[in-house]
């Protein structure tokens, strides 16, 4: 006697081998996703993410910052980084200062100013003191005002080299060929400050961003810009 | 009175009083450009410090302007 076949009326079940093809798939696009394939606002986005986790270093490693300007800065142009020599290169001028406003205190028991009458030596310690602070305001400015700009569109590099002598000079991001930097001695390793070097094909041939913290992450940072102009001008939106 | 002082037909002090407040005066024409100066840089950068820093050139014109005087009367 022949056995009866019953059909069952379920849905037939997915494979078990199409289930795996999809989990694979799956993995294949998370891999793809790398930095090389990701759009202008995936460039953007890990150029913040990666300037975030390099940390901000008060004055002279400021990503993206507020309440900043400068001259020539187009209406929406974006400040990506801000940098300053790093604040030991001051030490410098700040111990010879301190210098500086020890000599009175040293020589005032010593010839000729002991035959100087009291109120020439008032007088001249006061004139003194207006020179050291002089010295002191001159320096710091030098500091506060000479800084390096990396916009979204172009690189910013001002220099004041003394109170009185200013030179600005930029290039677009476009424009540079190649970015590398230079770390060494004692200070510059524990510290972490090198200058970075910027080969441009703008009129000015190399740019230098002298004694910069954190001198790698602004390398990578460069890159990824350069990157980003690229894909932007194969996607047509160069401004 | 320094025994030298006697020989001398002017009053030596008097010169160096002189000496001082012509020094002075040229030290707060310094001070002036440095308030311009950083007049200038603020443009160029502007940040929220900038007015502090302006600050402390206007505080510099000041105290120079201020030793110009006492260098003036105690001299």
């Amino acid at each position: 006697m022949a056995e009866k076949v019953i059909f069952s009326s379920r849905k037939k079940e997915p494979k078990a081998s199409s289930v795996v093809n999809q989990e694979a798939q799956k993995k294949v696009r998370k891999k793809k996703s790398s930095f090389a394939t990701k759009g202008t606002r995936g460039i953007r986005r890990e150029i913040y993410r990666l300037l975030k986790d390099g940390g901000e270093k008060r004055g002279i490693f400021v990503p993206r910052p507020r309440d900043f300007a400068f001259e020539n800065q187009m209406p929406k142009e974006k400040i990506i980084l801000l940098l300053r020599r790093h604040w030991i290169t001051n030490l410098s001028w700040l111990f010879v200062v301190v210098l500086m406003s020890g000599v009175p205190l040293l020589l005032k028991n010593f010839p000729p100013f002991i035959f100087f009458p009291f109120p020439f030596r008032l007088v001249g310690v006061m004139i003194w003191y207006l020179f050291v602070f002089a010295v002191f305001l001159e320096h710091f400015f030098s500091w506060y005002f000479s800084v390096n700009i990396i916009t979204d569109e172009r690189i910013v590099d001002i220099d004041f080299i003394s109170l009185i002598h200013k030179r600005i000079s930029e290039a677009k991001i476009e424009n540079i060929q190649d970015v590398t930097y230079k770390m060494g001695g004692l200070l510059g390793t524990v510290f972490n400050f090198g200058t970075v070097y910027i080969q441009t094909a703008a009129e000015k041939p190399e740019f230098e961003f002298e004694k910069v913290a954190n001198p790698a992450l602004v390398v990578k940072v460069l890159e990824r810009m350069k990157f980003e102009e690229e894909k932007e001008k194969i996607e047509g939106r160069v401004r | 009175m320094m025994w030298w002082e006697k020989l001398l037909p002017f009053s030596i002090w008097a010169v160096l009083k002189g000496g001082f407040l012509v020094g002075l005066g040229l030290y707060i024409l310094f001070a002036i450009v440095i308030v311009r100066q950083v007049a200038m840089m603020a443009q160029t950068i502007s940040s929220s410090l900038n007015w502090l820093l302006r600050l402390f050139a206007w505080v510099h014109l000041l105290f120079s302007l201020l030793v110009f005087v006492f260098a003036w009367v105690i001299l």
